[in-house]
């Protein structure tokens, strides 16, 4: 299937490692000029060089998206280089396990800065540049917890509905100036980011690995993690041309985990 | 993006026109073997003969809301391809009207045909895909069951039973490999939508111009999709792209559709 993405500019927030990654290369792969950002120099150095072998001219940058002045360069940056954005994809953050006695409110803040309005200041500062050209589309990463929302994972909670609930208002607001907003809800990924979930498991709960990843493997009926490669392929296709009427919807890709009929 | 879905082999059901003609030749474009599944013997012909896609393709005369018809559906299809990965189940139509001008006997009809007829298709079909290592079951749900009105009952009570099946079955049949999801469309240029208008047209007065000149008004991209849009879903889920995706629906609507979730 043409994608039809060859020579479009897109932006991979969160790019250095995981699902950011994976959907840089995939992008890449389709003939996307990919920019990355991150926080973690080593790492971004070592994506963009995994980056320019599938497309010359991909370029990373350091940046954390809950700052909006740095937000902003990075945009800047980008539309210097290549005069237009097609393509954002809002997937930097983390995900935060805390229960209400042991969260501190400092870091529901920092996880809402990072996500929330770290997804919501990127979209306004892309928005001038997508209308400006005639379209474009741009796909939130948001994990399960807003559906499946659980005491022990009270700031991701409470932050990716936020971030559903940006996404389809935003998604509605713009629309006919035909860019698509939609969300992509992975959960229980192979990631660093699992495996260092995984990594504290075995340490509060005092067992082996096995015991404590079964855990996260048992937790969707295919009885495996995913792959970040398989939500950067959900990503590439909502951001291509083949689904020019998906707007303002939710795709999970959670190997069946969530429990919602309309979900 | 490659779907690898050459050589895989798909049934499509209410594939003479539409949403499921635009299926079927999308995933023989993908290089797939398509077996055309439909009740009107010469309305299938001529779309078969249209697609030009030689013995990549079949067709089966067959009643979804017939059990018998169902399981011979399923055996000429492994008889005609030797094999059966992916099941495409949308057949069916629109079922509307005011619950007091809708007798039970024709949601009834509806339901036999849109969830009994899956029901039986995957029942017959399951034992192929797991044979085969694994497979595809996606249903294609209108979106009254996500977006209930006054003037579509019948279809919200329907197309919401077929959500709950996709859900349920997605968790049986997830363990051996087989996916289960749903594509949802809603305000699709077909022969459909033009047959609504039509109707509106004798008992509203509106006429068809000023019905579509409205269409875009009720979606946020503010124009309707086609059938292809629909096709290019179907086909992504389809994939060996979409391999991790499991009970899940994705909306292919403009927007329209209101829920967060």
């Amino acid at each position: 299937m043409d994608l039809g993405l060859q020579g479009k500019i897109a932006i991979v927030t969160g790019g250095s490692r995981g699902i950011g990654l994976a959907t840089a290369e995939r992008l890449a792969g389709e003939g996307v000029s990919v920019a990355v950002c991150g926080r973690d120099a080593e790492a971004l150095d070592a994506a963009l060089e995994k980056l320019k072998r599938l497309d010359g001219r991909a370029v990373s940058f350091i940046a954390d998206m809950a700052d909006a002045g740095q937000r902003k360069v990075l945009v800047d940056k980008v539309l210097d280089k290549h005069g237009r954005i097609d393509i954002l994809v809002n997937n930097a953050g983390t995900h935060v396990r805390a229960s209400l006695d042991d969260m501190t409110e400092d870091q529901l803040q920092h996880h809402l800065d990072v996500k929330l309005f770290g997804y919501l200041g990127m979209i306004r500062a892309v928005l001038p540049a997508m209308r400006g050209q005639g379209g474009g589309a741009i796909v939130n990463v948001v994990g399960q917890a807003a559906r499946h929302p659980h005491p022990d994972r009270i700031p991701s909670g409470i932050t990716n509905a936020a971030v559903m609930a940006m996404s389809k208002s935003v998604a509605d607001g713009v629309a006919r100036d035909n860019i698509r907003v939609n969300t992509v809800c992975p959960q229980y990924i192979g990631t660093e980011l699992v495996e260092s979930i995984i990594g504290k498991e075995m340490v509060k709960r005092s067992v082996s690995r096995e015991i404590a990843a079964a855990g996260f493997t048992r937790a969707n009926p295919l009885g495996r993690l995913g792959t970040p490669q398989e939500i950067a392929d959900a990503v590439a296709f909502l951001v291509s041309e083949r689904a020019g009427f998906i707007a303002g919807s939710s795709v999970s890709v959670d190997g069946g985990y969530h429990r919602y009929v309309f979900g | 993006m490659d779907l690898k879905l050459k050589g895989k082999c798909a049934i499509v059901t209410g594939a003479g026109s539409g949403i499921g003609k635009a299926i079927a030749a999308k995933l023989l474009e993908e290089g797939a073997r398509v077996m055309m599944c439909g009740r009107d013997a010469a309305k299938l012909d001529d779309t078969v003969a249209a697609l030009g896609a030689g013995d990549r393709v079949r067709r089966c005369i067959a009643d979804v809301g017939n059990a018998g018809d169902v399981a011979l559906l399923v055996q000429e299809t492994v008889a005609a391809f030797g094999r059966l990965d992916v099941i495409v189940s949308n057949a069916g139509t629109h079922l509307r009207g005011r619950i007091e001008e809708l007798p039970a006997e024709d949601v009834e009809n509806h339901f036999r045909t849109k969830v009994l007829g899956p029901w039986e298709l995957i029942r017959a079909g399951a034992p192929h895909m797991r044979a085969a290592g694994g497979g595809r079951i996606i249903l294609i749900i209108g979106q009254a069951g996500k977006v209930p009105g006054r003037n579509v009952p019948g279809s919200a009570v329907v197309n919401a039973a077929q959500l709950a099946l996709v859900k349920s079955v997605s968790d049986d049949l997830g363990r051996d490999g087989i996916l289960v999801n749903a594509v949802c469309p809603s305000r699709i240029e077909s022969p459909l939508s033009t047959s609504i208008d039509i109707d509106e047209e004798r008992y509203l007065g509106r006429s068809l111009e000023q019905q579509e000149s409205g269409w875009g008004d009720t979606v946020p991209l503010g124009r309707w999709g086609t059938a292809e849009d629909i096709a290019n879903a179907v086909a992504f889920v389809a994939s060996e792209r979409a391999s991790f995706m499991n009970g899940a629906n994705i909306d292919v609507d403009g927007g329209h559709q209101r829920m967060i979730f």
